[in-house]
């Protein structure tokens, strides 16, 4: 018998918050400490290892560390890329990893008679093979399922893994409301018959069977994952981890997929409905209800939601909230008052404590209007390839004159036509 | 038009408003039924009319013809012939005159054409003003005059009245629905601004093994199938039973008052886990509140409906469409690509009737109450229209089904949906089982053959121009062959839609090559 183990989107560097940042490391390493204990064989990282392709090189020594300890127990760490682990062509701190041999990357693909065929990694010590596809920005991995040599994959014996970081239309969570909040992949696109399907990039634990497909798992994040929802499910009390498989003469064992909680933080979710009341009695009320709430290193976020009677969202002390549960020891206090509305400002459209989340808000909202020729500028795709060109401009330092110098707007250029795959038009 | 250069093949010689008599040139010719014909008048304005019956007529008394008849079969007169013959005897046709062409525009005829005018068979240019193409055009086939076709006059309908005004597509078995349907969205694909669901009970619109809708080159953008058996690269057609919600079986399945009560009870308490409380709950769990009589009913209903029922304490779902792993999205991802422009074809072919109809209600309550959510908002103006293609319609819009199991979203739709942009595609063989308030509410008809005369008089009763003389040519309809009733085109326009498979083969994307440049790396 022997045992692996399955995690993904662990996204190493996605937090700002000190505590957070060092939680998020701690997490790591007792998951990596409890898979050593439960003497697994192999452990596979199902895409969004890191939260950028190269994140702080702080963090990134620690995470080496661990690996390191693993690489000397002779346990292979088996990983996909991400959305988040590489963008285009840009480096990615994997590459390094994988040159230090420190992971093994399982996409190994090459076309034949113009399908993709994936050759499979056979783990030296189970012999269990393996075979992956990477997640890639918008949903663009489906290029690679559609035109996937599957037949290839089933005809290959043995005990099977495939690794993935995509949602599956089929099983889409019910969170993604419309069809343009994430292209996803459908269920008969993946090759059939493997043992086990380790998922990916859809934040939230789920197993599935279905017919020729049976255990595809998705753990969701091993910590927090990143983003409002991320954090309002792990305050609400929502168990993250990664599973453990125990197998046995080429088969999964009965009951073999267990998943292993880690709670390595506690968290506290609170909502405020401010429906018909005035503003200042509002932050009142808020004020009130937090000095009464045990808040002591939790990580704590606030709903605030309904129809002011008067005043408006700007009154609504959220400053004053985060110092006040800063004080009082929470960790990265979350306050969301999106859907504060007032009948003296109806027109306001949205807020939110997130910058990025403001910034996506602002991109769908002003999409709608936009109708681009181009497949690549619609819909999600349009919303992530705006969202890649900002955070270049965001990226780019001033002089004093405030001006971009000149090599940086070349820069500038070169990575905008990268992002906008227009470099052969550009050429000409 | 200079008389010299016109083959006429007729005159008119008698008739009224109901209609004008002509007689046949008779070299040559045979006017049809259904066949247009033009008079042109002295100031360059013209006439159309439209042949609904024929008759022999000739100047040789009925007594004198019969003892003409009686001595060629009796063999006293093999030889027997009439005295140029072709002016004693000839073909009438009765005309009804449809419109006028001015140089103002078209308009309904209001007085006779002149007595003795000249008749000729109408050409591409008489019906230019029906070919010119409306806004997002609407391909529903090619002028037909009688049995001849004019190739060079595609007919169009503007797509948003088209749609959110409701169409009626009444034609019995072998007619030619389906390739009217599939042409029609074919021409719906290339546009790409029209949300259409499709619940495809026969499997025959997306093409699965042969061509289909499928092989359009915008498929890949807007075209989604869904199957409980689909091939590779669709979807899998499963929905959470979790996502169903009440009001979905609303004239679908026939529930008594408590059964309706103890329902909301259910949901009330137990929210989306409804279904799941109500098979699994034992006698006597909800005693004083429901009847255990009334929830084994409902238990049995919903295994007959959904394939879900309890066994040893856990859920057993049969049904190979609702799940309660996974389909968390189906209904909102259909529901957003209609929103999206894009046809969403439904395989329900292996599916029960009634699961059909509950899997189409649940689809076209999200559409609807989400349009009309966005009415409220004032952002309906941003939405696509969506139509809805249901098939065999009298099984939720027939007077005994809406007496029987009450109202539901079809009917709802039906009443209240233009307002909203969605409309109803209804496709019957029986017209006649759908209540007249709803028939006037579908503003579009397209009428294929159909062989009962009780049927016609239905059809004929709510159209939307008089087709009062148009029995015999409702009857005689061909394959292909169809006249278009709308409120939104002068007369009623007999058209031929051409083969889909003919279309398909000259229009379809040349190869499958995905056009995405993928890096291997």
């Amino acid at each position: 018998m022997f045992k692996f183990a399955h995690m993904a989107d662990i996204h190493i560097g996605a937090h700002k918050d000190k505590r957070l940042i060092d939680l998020e490391i701690e997490a790591f390493n007792e998951s990596i400490d409890i898979c050593i204990k439960e003497g697994v064989k192999f452990i596979i990282i199902a895409g969004d290892f890191f939260h950028e392709p190269v994140p702080e090189l702080e963090q990134v020594k620690k995470i080496i560390k661990k690996l390191i300890e693993l690489s000397e127990l002779n346990i292979p760490v088996y990983v996909v890329y991400g959305s988040h682990d590489k963008w285009g062509s840009q480096d990615s701190i994997i590459e390094l990893l994988e040159a230090a041999k420190l992971i093994i990357k399982i996409y190994n693909p090459k076309t034949v008679d113009g399908k993709i065929r994936l050759e499979m990694h056979q783990d030296k010590e189970t012999g269990v093979k393996l075979a992956g596809i990477p997640g890639k920005r918008g949903g663009n991995e489906i290029h690679i399922f559609e035109r996937l040599d599957r037949e290839h994959l089933e005809n290959q014996d043995g005990l099977k893994i495939f690794v993935f970081h995509s949602g599956i239309e089929e099983f889409k969570p019910g969170f993604l409301k419309n069809a343009m909040d994430m292209q996803c992949i459908p269920i008969n696109l993946f090759p059939k018959g493997f043992d086990y399907y380790a998922g990916g990039h859809i934040h939230k634990r789920d197993e599935f069977n279905i017919q020729n497909y049976q255990n595809i798992i998705f753990p969701g994040p091993s910590f927090i994952g990143w983003g409002w929802k991320d954090y309002a499910d792990v305050s609400k009390g929502e168990k993250r981890g990664f599973y453990i498989v125990s197998c046995e003469n080429n088969k999964i064992i009965e009951n073999g997929i267990k998943f292993i909680e880690m709670n390595k933080i506690e968290g506290k979710f609170i909502e405020f409905d401010v429906t018909g009341n005035r503003a200042k009695q509002v932050n009142e009320e808020i004020n009130k209800k937090l000095e009464e709430e045990d808040v002591d290193n939790k990580l704590v976020t606030i709903r605030i939601f309904g129809e002011l009677l008067s005043g408006n969202k700007a009154d609504i002390g959220t400053i004053a909230i985060r110092k006040l549960l800063t004080n009082k020891n929470a960790i990265a206090p979350q306050i969301n008052d999106r859907k504060v509305t007032t009948k003296e400002l109806r027109k306001i459209r949205m807020s939110s404590e997130d910058k990025l989340e403001i910034e996506e808000e602002l991109f769908k909202e002003s999409i709608i209007n936009i109708k681009p020729e181009s497949h690549s500028l619609q819909n999600e795709k349009g919303i992530i390839m705006a969202k890649e060109l900002l955070k270049i401009l965001k990226k780019s330092p001033k002089d004093s004159s405030g001006k971009n110098s000149t090599a940086l707007q070349n820069k500038i250029t070169r990575l905008s036509i990268e992002i906008l795959g227009i470099s052969d038009i550009m050429e000409e | 038009m200079n008389n010299k250069e016109i083959d006429f093949i007729g005159q008119v010689v008698s008739g009224d408003v109901a209609g004008i008599l002509i007689r046949e040139k008779n070299v040559g010719n045979n006017i049809e039924l259904g066949d247009l014909l033009i008079i042109d008048e002295d100031d360059n304005n013209s006439v159309i009319l439209k042949v609904f019956d024929l008759s022999f007529g000739s100047q040789i008394s009925p007594s004198n013809m019969e003892l003409a008849a009686g001595l060629s079969l009796e063999g006293m007169g093999d030889e027997i012939d009439f005295y140029e013959s072709n002016l004693r005897n000839y073909t009438l046709a009765n005309a009804k005159a449809i419109i006028k062409i001015t140089k103002e525009g078209v308009k309904i005829p209001k007085v006779l054409p002149k007595f003795f005018s000249k008749i000729r068979y109408a050409t591409k240019e008489d019906l230019q003003f029906i070919s010119e193409p409306p806004e997002d055009p609407v391909y529903l086939g090619n002028i037909r005059s009688g049995s001849k076709v004019l190739d060079d006059v595609p007919v169009y309908l503007n797509g948003t009245d088209f749609f959110t005004h409701h169409v009626l597509i009444p034609a019995t078995t072998g007619r030619g629905k389906s390739n009217l349907v599939k042409t029609m969205l074919w021409s719906v694909l290339k546009l790409g601004k029209f949300g259409v669901l499709v619940l495809d009970a026969h499997d025959e619109y997306y093409g699965r093994h042969e061509l289909g809708l499928k092989d359009h080159q915008n498929a890949k953008e807007k075209l989604r199938y869904y199957s409980s058996d689909a091939p590779v690269g669709s979807n899998t057609l499963l929905i959470n039973i979790r996502t169903i919600a009440p009001e979905h079986f609303e004239g679908i399945v026939n529930f008594t008052e408590a059964q309706k009560q103890a329902i909301w009870l259910f949901s009330n308490t137990f929210r989306e886990t409804w279904i799941e409380r109500i098979v699994l709950s034992d006698v006597g769990e909800f005693e004083g509140l429901v009847h255990d009589t009334t929830l084994a009913v409902l238990q049995r209903k919903l295994r007959t409906s959904l394939g879900i029922y309890q066994k040893d304490g856990e859920i057993i779902c049969d049904n190979p469409v609702f799940s309660l792993q996974g389909g968390e999205s189906t209904l909102n991802g259909i529901t957003g690509h209609l929103q999206d422009g894009r046809i969403v074809i439904i395989d329900t072919s292996k599916l029960a009737d009634q699961t059909e109809l509950l899997i189409g209600s649940m689809i076209a309550s999200k559409v609807f109450y989400r349009y009309r959510a966005s009415k409220g908002k004032g952002q309906l103006i941003d939405n696509c229209p969506i139509s809805i293609i249901i098939e065999e319609a009298p099984r939720v819009l027939s007077n005994d089904q809406l007496q029987e199991a009450g109202e539901n979203i079809y009917s709802t739709i039906a009443r209240e949906g233009r307002k909203f942009k969605v409309g109803l595609i209804a496709i019957t063989q029986l017209t006649s089982l759908i209540p007249k308030i709803i028939l006037s509410n579908l503003n579009t008809k397209i009428i294929l053959g159909n062989e009962m005369a009780a049927e016609r008089r239905s059809i004929i009763d709510c159209a939307a121009q008089d087709l009062s003389e148009e029995d015999r040519t409702i009857g005689s309809l061909d394959k292909g062959e169809a006249i278009v009733s709308s409120v939104f085109t002068k007369f009623a326009i007999p058209i031929y839609t051409p083969l889909f498979e003919d279309i398909a083969r000259r229009e379809s994307k040349k190869d499958n090559k995905d056009d995405y440049e993928l890096k291997l790396d």
